[in-house]
């Protein structure tokens, strides 16, 4: 809460301003996900702290389907058949859920980052 | 049906509370209602294109930079709608007293009406093409796609409702106090809208300054529940923000700010 006493918000938001996480010059990791009978392949990915990555996601069902997270802060729908990228990161350690939104309860997967 | 019905609510309750703020805060102005609605059926239009564009892409057409078209209606709504927040800002006065219908047609003429049908475009568009996608995904998959459309067709008219309850509860307001919260809600949503749109440019150019997390509230609000949507919408709520995305949403307030209280000053008539 201290973020909204101005002089807290001031710090905080020099303190996001100046460190920058480090403009990585690392190429971003490339991974496939494919959507199937409403679920994930695979359904965990694994990265290092602070990596940026790049996922393909391959919408192999005929229905569209909504890839989100908003952990990950990310909503991208695909078209049946379709395919998208999305790129992530760099992220801290931690676990970040991600979504079919369209098929919530089988479409489920996670990014792992530690 | 049910989950047909969560879907397409979820998607449109954005839209509907922009709708509903947009239109309480545009109270006075004559055809405000023809302009939302307009609004409304030009982003309906372009939902539907952008949706059939979308399923019928070839590979070629997979490397549309959604993204880059996403960020730029995101910062333009932003644009109009903080203009419109700072206009209401120098001329609160104005708006509150009792004007004459001639008055009223003199202050119209010199909001930038049209912004406001711009904004309702871009949010009906922006979730309309997700729910066009996805109804038409639907009932096309065969079986049970008329109980889809009829869950997709209450979550929208349900979602509807919730905006006009939100618009009904801030006319209840006295003039005052709802153009007071309408104008702060203009420039929340324009931060937010900011904000997002900078942090999908970001994503996109793989610019990672000021990516860094501050924290993680969505143990406290999670952003995909309805609570965490509607806040998301209406005062930019983030549940792990980036440095980044604070730091356009500040500036974005303190630019409303001072675009509101600068000219207020020039023009001692407005009192």
């Amino acid at each position: 809460m201290t973020v909204f006493s101005r002089r807290g918000f001031f710090a905080t938001l020099t303190m996001a301003l100046v460190p920058v996480s480090a403009a990585l010059a690392d190429d971003p990791v490339k991974f496939d996900i494919t959507i199937k009978d409403h679920k994930f392949t695979p359904t965990e990915i694994r990265l290092k702290a602070g990596q940026r990555a790049e996922l393909t996601v391959i919408n192999a069902d005929a229905t569209p389907e909504e890839f989100e997270s908003k952990a990950l802060k990310v909503e991208k729908v695909i078209a049946g058949g379709r395919r998208v990228v999305v790129k992530i990161g760099p992220l801290k350690p931690g676990s970040y859920a991600f979504v079919g939104e369209y098929h919530e309860d089988t479409a489920k997967g996670v990014v792992i980052v530690e | 049906m049910v989950a047909a019905f969560i879907i397409v609510f979820r998607e449109t309750l954005e839209a509907g509370l922009i709708i509903g703020l947009v239109l309480a805060a545009a109270k006075g102005l004559p055809w405000r209602r023809t302009l939302v609605a307009g609004g409304t059926l030009a982003g309906l239009v372009i939902a539907v294109i952008a949706a059939l564009v979308l399923s019928i892409a070839t590979d070629a057409l997979e490397a549309i930079p959604t993204e880059v078209i996403d960020a730029t209606a995101l910062l333009v709504a932003a644009a109009m709608l903080a203009g419109h927040a700072a206009w209401m800002a120098r001329h609160a006065a104005e708006l509150t007293r009792e004007v004459t219908a001639a008055g009223a047609a003199v202050l119209a003429g010199e909001r930038p009406a049209y912004a406001l049908s711009i904004v309702v475009a871009v949010a009906v568009a922006r979730e309309g093409v997700e729910t066009v996608l996805f109804l038409a995904g639907a009932t096309a998959a065969g079986g049970g796609g008329g109980s889809v459309l009829m869950g997709g067709i209450i979550g929208a008219v349900v979602a509807a409702a919730c905006g006009a309850t939100f618009y009904a509860g801030l006319l209840r307001l006295s003039a005052r106090t709802m153009f007071a919260i309408s104008g702060w809600l203009l420039a929340l949503v324009a931060a937010g809208m900011a904000a997002d749109g900078v942090a999908l440019l970001q994503q996109h150019f793989d610019v990672t300054i000021g990516t860094t997390e501050l924290w993680d509230s969505s143990a406290l609000v999670s952003q995909g529940s309805l609570l965490g949507r509607a806040l998301h919408t209406l005062i930019g709520y983030v549940e792990r923000p980036t440095g980044a995305q604070l730091a356009v949403f500040a500036a974005t307030l303190v630019t409303i700010l001072l675009l509101g209280r600068g000219s207020r000053a020039s023009t001692p008539a407005a009192r």
